[in-house]
């Protein structure tokens, strides 16, 4: 090989070495940015990527996001799908040990959000706002609970909601009342995980939305057949159901 | 299925019993119609901003 070739040989692999270099940067600064320890024990691990600079082309996670103390991560980030983005960086969340969730994804653009599990939280209060203010939501895959979870302004602003299921079962006040949009499967899916056993509870639900519902309607979770609203409802007399 | 009370507000109008709030109350069947009352939707709306602005 002559020199002009070697040359150009040169030339044509500083881009890989210039990307393999940026990689293995990437690799690093993730590496220590998700160490599991820290994610786990943490409480100094709260907002993780919350703020304008967590954006699509900054967020890119190297493995599954383990969450411990999970307080406001997402708060006012502007990355426009965390699902989406979750699904093309190839991880996912894991929330087996997930002690605070509290205004999990507060003010974030996201439009959607992969299932969400709060049933490893102990307390009942680590898990409100959690969706606060999320003006661009449309779909939360499924939102995993239990009885003891408090709701307090969970799902306020989120006016452009239309998918949401849920799994566990709701044992506290809820109030999805601003989220207009909400398909007939997003409202069974709440109805039906409404606690049978308790009582004085209240959902409070959109009039617009329980206006468009559409019946019968067959519920894939529970395989029930709604002929109405009334019907619907009938099923959770236990619960005072409020329309705004 | 069991049989509900349901209550309606008026135009311009929301029911409470002072710890929740809706144009239309499906009620609990442990729950006392009696209890309910109309407030204007000003005022309602008052109440729901200062209740969305509590911090955690």
């Amino acid at each position: 090989m002559n020199i002009a070739d070697k040359l150009q040989t040169v030339a044509e692999n500083v881009p890989k070495v210039y990307d393999a270099g940026k990689q293995t940067q990437h690799n690093d600064f993730w590496d220590k940015y998700l160490d599991e320890d820290v994610a786990i024990t943490s409480i100094y691990n709260y907002n993780k990527f919350s703020g304008a600079g967590w954006k699509d082309d900054t967020f890119c996670p190297t493995k599954d996001l383990k969450v411990g103390y999970g307080k406001q991560w997402f708060y006012y980030s502007r990355i426009t799908n965390i699902k989406q983005k979750l699904i093309d960086c190839g991880v996912k969340f894991d929330f087996s040990n997930a002690s605070d969730l509290g205004a999990f994804y507060e003010g974030s653009t996201t439009t959607e959000v992969p299932e969400i599990d709060l049933t490893a939280i102990k307390g009942g209060t680590q898990a409100q706002r959690l969706f606060y203010g999320c003006q661009r939501l449309v779909t939360i895959d499924k939102i995993k609970t239990k009885d003891i979870i408090v709701y307090g302004n969970d799902f306020v602003s989120c006016t452009a909601l239309e998918n949401l299921l849920w799994e566990g079962s709701i044992g506290n006040p809820l109030d999805i009342k601003q989220s207009a949009k909400l398909t007939t499967k997003s409202i069974v899916s709440t109805v039906e995980h409404l606690n049978n056993g308790i009582t004085g509870q209240t959902l409070s639900l959109s009039q617009t939305a329980v206006g468009n519902m559409v019946f019968p309607f067959t519920s894939e979770q529970s395989g029930s057949t709604y002929n109405s609203w009334d019907e619907l409802i009938g099923t959770k007399a236990n619960w005072t159901i409020t329309l705004v | 299925m069991k049989e509900r009370i349901t209550l309606y507000a008026d135009e311009g109008k929301v029911l409470t019993d002072g710890e929740i709030y809706g144009k239309i109350i499906h009620l609990a069947e442990d729950k006392d119609k009696d209890s309910f009352y109309e407030i204007t939707e000003e005022k309602y709306n008052k109440i729901v901003e200062e209740n969305e602005e509590e911090e955690i």
